[in-house]
C-alpha cells in the first residue's frame, strides 16, 4: 500500500472509502420462509389486505394507504395475480363496518371473503414527517408479512423503516434547501419514503415470474371470417357478420380497429362463435380490421385479425385535396 | 433561488399523445415490453425503468398486462431481444399477447462523470406506446434527466467538496431515485390525457413505420382483388348439379348459422344481435372510360345453336376474338339475367348446357379486359324490365342460381 499511493493521496483514499461505506447502507431484512422454485404450489392471488396504524400517527396524514397504494403498484410488477385495492376495500368493507378487526379473522374465513390464495399483511408502526429549517426528516416504520391462506404458513415477513432525512452536514446547500422545500409537500415525501421502503423489500421477496411464465397460454383461434370484402365500402345499416373458430366455452367478442370494441359474440356451436355489428348513421371507419377476440377463464385473451378485407365508411374518408 | 433555478436538476421532457389515447379503458389491456437498452451495464436500470412503468401506470385507465403473461408469450414467440421490438409489426404484438396497445421503451443513455470537485449523471430514455389494432402512435416521448454534484451547488464544507461527487456518482440510490422521477414525470401525460396541451398532441393520426408497411401491402391486396372482383363477378364456380346447388349459409337443426359469409348487402334496420340472412349478390357494373370498340354476331358454340352462342360485346384493343364488325344497337335497351362469369369457356358452357337442356333460351358473351377474358353466361332477352326480374326470382327459387338483371345493349 505504501508503495502504491503517495503520502498525500492517502487522505483522499480513506474519504473515498468513508463515502462508499455510507452508499452501501439502506436494504431492508425480509425474512423469508418459502422460495420459489418450480415444484413449489406457490400463492397465485395475492390480496394486499388495509395496513393497520399505531394510534400515534396522525390519520390525516394518511402514511399506511400511502404505503399500501405505493406497495401494490410495484407489487403488480412481480409474477403474482394482485387483486384491485378497490376490489378488496369492497369485500372487506362489510366485516370492517360491523366492527370486526381484520386481524382477528380467521385465515381461512379470508380466503373465502377474498377468493385469494394469500393475503399481505401490513402495520405502520411509526411515521415522521418534519421540515426544521436546517433539518427535514420524513420515515416509514412498518412490518409486512405474506400469509398463504392454504396452508397458514408465513411465506415471508420483513419489518423496516424507511428514514430519508436531509441536514447541514449534507455536501451542498442547494441539495439542502430542495430537500426541505420537498419535504414540505406531506404527501410527496410520504410517496417517496414509500416507494424507497416498496423497492427494498421488494428486492428480497420470492417473485414466482419465471415459473408462472411458461404456464401462460392464450387460447387458440383457429379462424376468422367476415362478410365484408376487399375495398367494399361500408354504409349506414350495413351488417358486418363475423365468425369464429377456436377453442370452446370461452368468451368472445370482436373489435372494428379501434372504432368500437367488446361486440359481444355468440357460441353457437361448440368453438363456432358468431356475431355483428350493423353500421349506424355517423359512424367513422376508416381502414380498420376486424379483429376476433377470445378470452379464457383465466382471463387472457387471444385476438387473431381478418386480413380478409378493412372496413371503410365512405363517408369517413376525407375528399383528397388537389 | 437564481442558483437553485439553474442548479436543479434538470429535465428535458418531450411528449406527445392522440386523441385516441383517450379511448382506452378498463375494456383495454396495454402490454409494456422488455426495454431496449444500449449496452449490457444499462440492464438494471432498464428493469427498474420498466418496473417503474408498470407501477405508475397502474393508476391509468387502462388494464396492464400482467409481465410474467408478457414475458412468457414473447419467449415462446422467440421475441427476446427489445432491439427488434419497433420493427415488428404491432399487430403481430396483438395476435402473440392479445393486448390493445404495447408500450415499447429504451434506455438511450445513462452516463456518470467525475472530475474530483464535479460528477454527474445523465439518463435519457424514449418510449412509444402503439394502437395494436391499427398501428396507431398513441404516446411517444423522450426524456433527459440529469442532476450533478459540486462546486455549483455550493458544498457546505472542504470535505464536501471532494466527497459529494463521489458519493453521489457512486451512490446507486441516485440512479434510482432519478430513474423513480423520469417515470413520473414521464407517465404523467398519459395518465391524464385529458391534460394535454396543444403542443402535446399529434395534429394528425400518425402510423407506426412498421404498422403502415403491412397494412399498404393489405389494401394493395384488397385493391387488386376488388378491381378483379369487379371484372370476374361473384362466382366462378360451376354448381354441379342446379338443383343441388349449396347455399351461402348453412342452417344446423337448431337453426343457427353455421358458416360460409357472402357479400356484404344493406338491409333494413335491426338489432345488432340478429343473424344475418342470405341475400342477393350485389352488382356493381364497371363503369366503362370508354365505349365499346366492337361486337361479334352471335356465334353458335353449342348443340343447340339456336339457344346458346357466344357474343363478345366489350373487346380491349388486344383482345384475339372474332372480327370486328360495327352493329346497329336497336333503339331500346334489352333486359336480360346474368347468371355467372366464368374465367374458361369450358365452365361457361357446362351451366350453359345445362340451362338450355331445361329448355331455358341462353347465351354466352365474352368479355376481355386487360388481357383477361371472362365468360358471362345469360338467360333470356327482354324488352320488359320486370319480365326480367320475374326470370330472375324463379332462377333464384328453381335453380338456386344467383343471379342479377343487366342490360345488354343500354339504349
Amino acid at each position: 500500500m505504501r508503495h502504491c499511493f503517495p503520502k498525500e493521496f492517502r487522505w483522499l483514499i480513506g474519504l473515498i472509502l468513508i463515502a462508499l461505506i455510507g452508499t452501501g447502507c439502506g436494504t431492508a431484512k425480509v425474512q423469508v420462509y418459502q422460495y420459489v422454485d418450480a415444484e413449489t404450489n406457490y400463492p397465485r392471488s395475492v390480496a394486499i389486505l388495509p395496513f393497520s396504524y399505531d394510534s400515534k400517527i396522525a390519520e390525516g396524514k394518511r402514511p399506511h394507504r400511502i404505503l399500501r397504494e405505493v406497495f401494490f403498484s410495484f407489487f403488480s410488477y412481480l409474477g403474482y395475480s394482485d387483486l384491485p385495492l378497490d376490489t378488496i376495500d369492497r369485500k372487506v368493507a362489510p366485516t370492517i363496518k360491523a366492527g370486526v378487526n381484520l386481524n382477528d379473522l380467521s385465515n381461512s374465513q379470508l380466503r373465502e371473503m377474498l377468493g385469494a390464495d394469500a393475503v399481505i399483511r401490513g402495520h405502520v408502526m411509526n411515521a415522521t414527517n418534519f421540515t426544521a429549517g436546517i433539518y427535514a426528516e420524513t420515515s416509514i416504520k412498518a412490518k409486512l408479512k405474506m400469509i398463504d391462506l392454504r396452508t397458514d404458513e408465513v411465506m415471508w415477513e420483513t419489518e423496516h423503516n424507511e428514514l430519508s432525512h436531509s441536514s447541514i452536514v449534507m455536501p451542498a446547500v442547494i441539495d439542502l434547501i430542495r430537500d426541505q422545500v420537498d419535504n414540505f409537500e406531506v404527501r410527496e415525501a410520504y410517496h417517496r419514503a414509500a416507494e424507497s421502503f416498496t423497492l427494498k423489500v421488494l428486492k428480497q421477496v420470492p417473485d414466482p415470474s419465471s415459473v408462472r411464465q411458461n404456464e401462460v397460454h392464450l387460447p387458440r383461434i383457429e379462424s376468422i371470417e367476415a362478410n365484408i370484402q376487399g375495398n367494399s365500402k361500408l354504409q349506414p345499416n350495413d351488417l358486418i357478420y363475423v365468425s369464429m373458430e377456436g377453442e370452446s366455452g370461452l368468451t368472445a367478442h370482436f373489435d372494428i380497429g379501434s372504432f368500437k370494441s367488446h361486440i359481444a359474440m355468440k357460441e353457437v356451436s361448440p368453438g363456432l362463435y358468431t356475431g355483428s355489428y350493423r353500421v349506424k348513421k355517423g359512424d367513422i371507419i376508416d381502414n380498420a380490421l376486424i379483429i376476433g377476440c377470445l378470452t379464457s377463464k383465466q382471463g387472457l385473451t387471444a385476438k387473431k385479425f381478418y386480413k380478409g378485407a378493412m372496413a371503410v365508411i365512405e363517408e369517413a374518408r376525407l375528399p383528397v385535396e388537389n | 433561488m437564481l442558483a437553485l433555478t439553474l442548479t436543479a436538476c434538470a429535465t428535458n421532457l418531450q411528449s406527445k399523445v392522440a386523441g385516441n389515447l383517450n379511448q382506452l379503458s378498463k375494456q383495454q389491456t396495454v402490454a409494456i415490453l422488455p426495454v431496449e437498452v444500449m449496452e449490457a451495464g444499462q440492464k438494471e436500470t432498464a428493469a427498474m425503468f420498466r418496473q417503474g412503468l408498470y407501477a405508475n401506470l397502474k393508476e391509468s385507465k387502462f388494464n396492464l398486462l400482467e409481465r410474467y403473461v408478457v414475458d412468457g408469450l414473447l419467449k415462446q414467440n422467440n421475441l427476446t431481444d427489445p432491439a427488434q421490438f419497433l420493427n415488428i409489426n404491432p399487430m403481430k404484438f396483438a395476435e402473440i399477447l392479445g393486448a390493445d396497445a404495447v408500450l415499447i421503451g429504451r434506455i438511450n443513455k445513462i452516463e456518470r462523470s467525475y472530475f474530483v470537485i464535479h460528477s454527474s449523471i445523465k439518463i435519457g430514455v424514449s418510449v412509444q406506446m402503439v394502437d395494436t389494432r391499427t398501428g396507431e402512435i398513441l404516446w411517444r416521448a423522450e426524456q433527459t434527466e440529469s442532476d450533478f454534484q459540486g462546486i455549483g451547488k455550493i458544498p457546505t464544507g472542504i470535505s464536501s467538496i471532494i466527497l459529494g461527487p463521489i458519493q453521489f456518482v457512486t451512490n446507486k440510490l441516485n440512479l434510482h431515485r432519478m430513474t423513480s422521477k423520469l417515470v413520473g414525470k414521464l407517465t404523467s401525460i398519459v395518465k391524464n390525457p385529458d391534460d394535454a396541451e396543444k403542443g402535446e398532441t399529434f395534429e394528425k393520426p400518425l402510423i407506426a413505420s412498421a404498422a403502415t408497411r403491412d397494412l399498404k401491402k393489405i389494401e394493395d391486396v384488397h385493391n387488386l382483388e376488388a378491381e378483379w372482383a369487379e371484372d370476374v363477378a361473384a362466382y366462378t364456380e360451376v354448381p354441379a348439379n342446379l338443383n343441388d346447388t349449396e347455399e351461402d349459409f348453412i342452417s344446423d337443426s337448431a337453426g343457427n348459422i353455421q358458416t360460409k359469409l357472402t357479400q356484404l348487402t344493406t338491409q333494413p334496420p335491426a338489432s345488432e344481435s340478429e343473424e344475418m340472412q342470405p341475400t342477393p349478390v350485389k352488382w356493381n357494373p364497371r363503369e366503362e372510360s370508354s365505349a365499346p370498340v366492337a361486337v361479334e354476331p352471335a356465334t353458335t358454340i353449342f348443340a343447340q345453336p339456336d339457344k346458346v352462342t357466344v357474343t363478345p360485346v366489350s373487346i380491349a384493343p388486344k383482345a384475339t376474338v372474332a372480327p370486328l364488325k360495327k352493329i346497329t344497337p336497336p333503339a331500346l335497351p334489352q333486359y336480360t339475367i346474368q347468371v355467372g362469369a366464368y374465367k374458361t369457356q369450358n365452365n361457361a358452357s357446362k351451366i350453359a348446357n345445362q340451362l338450355s337442356g331445361k329448355g331455358y333460351d341462353v347465351f354466352v358473351t365474352q368479355y376481355s379486359k386487360d388481357g383477361a377474358t371472362l365468360f358471362k353466361v345469360h338467360v333470356e332477352k327482354f324488352s320488359d324490365k320486370e319480365k326480367a326480374y320475374q326470370l330472375a326470382n324463379t332462377l333464384s327459387n328453381k335453380e338456386k342460381l344467383p343471379n342479377f338483371v343487366t342490360t345488354i345493349n343500354p339504349g
